[in-house]
């Protein structure tokens, strides 16, 4: 095939991506793959104040004892791990019942706490505002709480 | 439309870029994904019950590969950038690398992380037609073609899926207001993602910020974005907003604590790497010939050098090996502005 003719076929499958990936976005969410730069989109600043959303992941042990873990311990990931999984690992897409995220959670404490009996994981959605011009904090509350039984 | 197709033609087959260019970044690239991408083999062991992936082909993962499938996934991909490397099939290797990256990461974003690295896919996809291996490759000694016409129109067609790529980011962000004089999302992104573990003591820089600065990086982002695409239509427009991105991603990495490596890697594409022996040797006799007089456009360069030698500075401290490229890519876009600036014109050529 003549260089050409190949130039045309290579703009042609673009012009045609384009708006596909476009309307795909329009109407369910950002395709994979699909030719898109980060959107950014969450703008957190507005009006002098600032938010900002965090999981505070504690273990309860049957001997009455908890632990704080890090979110990014527990799931074993790394710096390569976007961060928006942590929010739907842990918050948006999980289900507290379902037996394969519970045998999981129970996997990583018997491995991360390998002399502790863990009954129970609670993680909490914390969100909290600070004041833009001198960063204090104004209000620090719990969104939601999402509690696993793994005992 | 016969003449308009004519006119199209023409505008992809011209370029600057010759096969030994294309040959060296080849090198660069596959080295890069060898050296840089992440393990897929991470997201081993994590419940089907995670998944969350976006929509596209991956919606049809419903479950999580084996640790060993991951495992296939990962050595093809290696086996695969190696081959890219030293240019042996060139064009299926760089096929089948483009192909493997974009599953490899596919998984890795199928839990609800979505990350924007599709140049490393585009690069390999576009490039397989541009003949990047018929030099300093095993298949030019196999097959002992090495003519030096290369077609063009293969880095076109990257430069404008890269355009679009960043008008993809641009629209959400008007949309989300960045434009919005009451919203300052560069400062949010700053306090969110940048505050913690800086070589710089980032409060400083917050305090010390006026607030009308942070809107004119909001607009300036969104505006840059926008421009990309704009610039495809000819090379030595497109080569500064390069440049301009290059500055940007350091930027990023530096405030935001985000290596876009994957970025800055691809960027590589559109460098003239077989020019740089001369651009040494020019710069060394100009430099040796005694020519230099102090004047507003090379004192701008040497100032933005060192701003920006500084700036790399705190971006090594701060990141890794990956930081490490985008703090090089990010000099190289510096340095090439500073000379720009420094020349104060950047030659029009309508023929490029």
């Amino acid at each position: 095939m003549e260089p050409r003719l190949r130039a045309r076929i290579g703009f042609a499958i673009l012009a045609l991506a384009v708006p596909t990936q476009f309307l795909v976005k329009a109407v369910a969410d950002e395709p994979y793959p699909g030719l898109f730069m980060p959107p950014f989109n969450n703008v957190t600043a507005v009006h002098g104040m600032f938010s900002r959303t965090s999981f505070e992941v504690t273990v309860r042990f049957a001997d009455g004892g908890h632990a704080r873990i890090d979110t990014e311990l527990l799931l074993a990931a790394n710096d390569a791990t976007p961060t928006s999984v942590y929010a739907s690992v842990f918050d948006t897409n999980l289900d507290p019942t379902d037996p394969r995220t519970v045998a999981w959670f129970r996997g990583r404490l018997a491995v991360l706490f390998p002399r502790r009996d863990a009954k129970t994981v609670v993680i909490d959605v914390i969100r909290s505002t600070y004041r833009l011009a001198d960063r204090s904090l104004i209000s620090r509350h719990r969104v939601r709480s999402h509690q696993i039984e793994v005992g | 439309m016969a003449r308009l197709l004519a006119a199209f033609d023409d505008w992809v087959a011209r370029g600057p870029f010759t096969a030994r260019d294309l040959a060296v970044f080849r090198i660069i690239f596959a080295s890069a994904v060898l050296l840089m991408l992440p393990r897929v083999t991470l997201v081993a062991g994590r419940p089907d019950s995670f998944l969350a992936p976006p929509p596209g082909p991956f919606e049809l993962m419903h479950t999580v590969p084996s640790e060993g499938m991951l495992l296939v996934l990962e050595i093809l991909l290696m086996l695969a950038a190696a081959s890219l490397c030293v240019g042996l099939f060139t064009t299926f290797s760089s096929l089948a690398l483009s192909g493997l990256i974009m599953v490899n990461l596919g998984i890795e974003y199928s839990f609800g992380g979505l990350e924007h690295t599709i140049f490393l896919v585009l690069v390999p996809l576009t490039l397989a037609f541009s003949g990047w291996g018929r030099q300093w490759s095993l298949d030019s000694l196999r097959t002992g073609v090495t003519d030096d016409d290369e077609p063009q129109w293969p880095l076109r067609l990257l430069a404008a899926g890269m355009g679009v790529a960043f008008v993809g980011a641009a629209i959400p962000k008007m949309q989300a207001g960045w434009l919005d004089p009451t919203t300052h999302a560069v400062q949010g992104f700053v306090l969110r993602l940048g505050i913690h573990g800086h070589a710089i003591p980032m409060e400083s820089v917050l305090d010390a910020t006026p607030g009308w600065t942070w809107e004119i990086l909001d607009v300036a982002t969104v505006a840059l974005e926008l421009v990309v695409v704009l610039t495809v239509i000819h090379w030595p427009s497109f080569r500064v907003a390069l440049a301009v991105l290059c500055t940007f991603h350091l930027g990023v990495l530096v405030f935001l604590d985000i290596s876009f490596w994957q970025n800055a890697v691809a960027y590589g594409a559109f460098v003239s790497w077989t020019a740089l022996p001369d651009l040494v040797r020019g710069l060394r006799r100009w430099l040796m010939a005694g020519r230099w007089r102090p004047s507003i456009g090379s004192l701008a360069a040497i100032g933005l050098i060192a701003v920006g030698t500084y700036a790399c500075r705190l971006g090594i401290v701060s990141h890794g090996f990956d930081g490490g490229v985008t703090v090089l890519a990010g000099l190289v876009g510096i340095l090439y502005l500073g000379s720009l600036i420094a020349r104060r014109a950047i030659v029009w050529s309508p023929r490029m």
